[in-house]
């Protein structure tokens, strides 16, 4: 994720208005107001904003209706939008067209209270239901495109399943999906604006088995947005038992797929793990020009890969240190210490403009690992070790981490439904609990720069973008509507013996 | 007239009415735009800042003075700041117009943050009615533009 930290203090807006020039009119002189701050400064104040409140802030009046469509504007917000998780319910029929949009930095929850609660700060004493002051209701929600003509692309088998679409991961504001029961990558979606565009459909190819892997990503260097799709390929000359893997690349308004590599193409000396083409525990993270996956495997040591948009190869990721000990195996040239047995314990993602790994897998402590300078495995440096046992007991399972809270606290998301915010100041520490209410399988958070960006001014003229909202919404709204759902301030005393255990017995997937 | 970097240099600033505040060199030195004239040299006689009123200048250099403390820990800024920033709209406007000219990052950014606060989570009525201004759509413009959003007001 390369976001510009080009500063707007340096434009000027057109429409700069000095309030000493309006002061004229009058006859008593007002004194100016906030209302009369010149553009670029009014940008720097509305972009602090969330997305809901930005949305609400178009109806006030033309001037900032106007302001607030800018491109300008929008690019100047997702500078310093934060990562929030958007929510998804994988299973559940009703749910599975939305997506809510959890903002952190948003209009109450997370710092409203400051920090009451936690250990060595003065507690918020009462309580309702075990339930304290935050109750939100989740909002907004999008509804994701439906694709007119999927069906034709959809084996027989799943079209019953309806169109709906999965994410596969996210990048620049963006989104990219696929259909729910072929692997294939099918559209490009920016669930703020609406806005989305279809992937062109693959040539059929009788000699492809199985799609394994996809994701969306962006070369800054060429400006060029890309689609990545890797399957497996039988070889006929072989014989119809021998797979070989194939990577191919959209680029998009290209209009067409070209194969990147063939039968000798083999990144690692190993396959690409084939459950990677289901949710992981994360998404694979977008970083640097290039995509990475975490890598878990029941037979081999868990590895990072990354797929780079620019020259368009594949490389491993160096581990943190201790995860090179002498139980290591082989995988290429790199070694990587196995830890196999904690399938689903173990999370990857970006904080801060840096990968992360964390490693909950020996439940105490919770490893939170940063790689400091990309790719150098000598700069991965252990940020948090969360004392688990200290007083207030964590929940067990898989913690990923979504971006750092205003205050400086940590949110992560739980595996039992629930988001964590961690709080760290000098030797105090601790974390408050919340649970998502009204959802009843596993939902999945997926870390998302919301952007205002214009897909359309993204990818250039000669692509067919069109709008989710304006043509689905009403449809929506109408029938089977949603129930809302709801984020609630538990008590940590008060977690539930099968939240603080969820993820033991059952995966999130 | 030269110093030596220990004892701290008076700069004197002149507001845009006239007034001339003698404010420590450590201290107008959190201005961007005071830094650039004192290291060309041309700081020495009153520094006429034509945007900036008298009152708005005290206030800005009371806030470089609290900011230019070494002792001071984060905390205590933290909340000197809160402090700080409770004034009346007319004030926050001249404040933030004299950090932007005189290229101060964190007066700007904190008083733009308390702007934000001041619009976070409200409705455009209540947005209107705190910043006093003109609801200029005309109704039918407003029932599409309220349609058009919709999904920000569930």
């Amino acid at each position: 994720m390369k976001r510009s930290k080009k500063s707007i203090m340096h434009i000027q807006g057109k429409n700069k208005r000095v309030a000493a020039e309006e002061v004229h009119d009058e006859d008593q002189q007002p004194s100016p107001s906030i209302k009369d701050l010149p553009t670029h400064i009014l940008i720097e104040i509305l972009s602090r904003l969330s997305v809901r409140t930005i949305v609400r802030c178009r109806c006030v009046c033309k001037t900032w209706l106007n302001l607030l469509l800018t491109s300008l504007f929008a690019k100047h917000h997702f500078t310093r939008a934060p990562t929030c998780p958007l929510l998804q319910n994988p299973n559940g029929k009703r749910l599975s067209r939305t997506l809510c949009l959890l903002e952190l930095e948003g209009d109450s929850t997370f710092n409203g209270n400051g920090s009451c609660g936690f250990i060595g700060c003065s507690r918020n004493g009462y309580q309702v239901n075990c339930e304290r002051h935050v109750n939100m209701k989740l909002a907004p929600k999008f509804n994701m495109p439906k694709l007119d003509g999927a069906k034709k692309m959809m084996p027989k088998s799943s079209r019953s399943l309806g169109l709906k679409l999965d994410v596969v991961n996210s990048c620049n504001g963006l989104l990219c999906l696929r259909g729910p029961s072929c692997d294939d990558p099918v559209v490009i979606y920016n669930p703020i604006t609406g806005e989305y565009m279809t992937i062109p459909t693959p040539e059929k190819d009788n000699c492809v088995e199985k799609a394994v892997v996809c994701g969306l990503g962006f070369s800054p260097k060429s400006g060029q947005y890309k689609v990545l799709r890797m399957l497996y390929f039988r070889c006929p000359a072989v014989g119809k038992r021998l797979f070989v893997q194939v990577a191919e690349i959209h680029t998009v308004g290209s209009g067409e797929w070209r194969r990147i590599g063939s039968s000798s193409y083999s990144p690692f000396g190993r396959s690409f793990p084939a459950y990677l083409s289901l949710r992981g525990t994360s998404f694979p993270a977008f970083l640097n020009g290039a995509l990475h996956w975490f890598c878990e495997d029941d037979e081999s040591p868990n590895f990072i890969v990354s797929f780079d948009f620019e020259d368009e190869q594949f490389r491993a990721i160096p581990p943190p240190l201790p995860y090179l000990y002498d139980g290591y195996s082989r995988v290429g040239t790199i070694k990587f210490r196995c830890f196999r047995s904690n399938k689903s314990k173990i999370s990857m993602g970006v904080l801060k403009g840096s990968l992360y790994l964390c490693d909950a897998s020996s439940y105490d402590p919770i490893d939170i690992w940063v790689m400091k300078d990309y790719g150098v495995r000598e700069s991965w440096f252990k940020e948090f070790e969360i004392d688990t046992l200290n007083r207030d007991r964590w929940p067990a399972g898989l913690y990923q981490p979504i971006d750092f809270l205003k205050n400086g606290d940590l949110l992560m998301y739980h595996a039992s439904n629930a988001f964590i915010s961690y709080h760290v100041n000098g030797l105090y520490h601790g974390f408050k609990y919340f649970k998502i209410r009204n959802i009843q399988s596993k939902f999945l958070a997926i870390p998302h720069i919301p952007s205002f960006v214009s897909l359309k001014g993204m990818m250039g003229n000669n692509v067919e973008v069109l709008n989710a909202r304006s043509r689905f919404a009403k449809i929506e709204l109408k029938k089977g509507t949603i129930d809302a759902l709801f984020l609630a301030e538990v008590d940590r005393d008060m977690i539930s013996d099968s939240d603080r255990s969820s993820s033991d017995d059952e995966s999130p997937l | 007239m030269s110093l030596s970097p220990s004892t701290s240099k008076m700069l004197s600033l002149k507001s845009s009415d006239g007034k001339v505040l003698e404010v420590e060199e450590h201290v107008a030195v959190l201005c961007e735009t005071i830094k650039s004239l004192v290291e060309d040299g041309c700081a020495d006689s009153p520094i006429p800042l034509a945007n900036v009123d008298g009152a708005t200048l005290g206030n800005v250099m009371e806030w470089c003075k609290k900011h230019a403390d070494q002792k001071a820990s984060a905390d205590d800024l933290e909340d000197w700041d809160a402090e700080f920033v409770e004034r009346d709209q007319g004030e926050l406007y001249h404040l933030i117009m004299a950090a932007n000219y005189l290229n101060i990052k964190g007066l700007l950014d904190l008083i733009c943050q308390k702007v934000a606060d001041m619009i976070k989570g409200k409705h455009p009525e209540k947005i209107r009615e705190i910043f006093n201004i003109e609801n200029d759509f005309t109704p039918e413009q407003q029932e599409q533009i309220r349609k058009d959003n919709s999904w920000a007001f569930e």
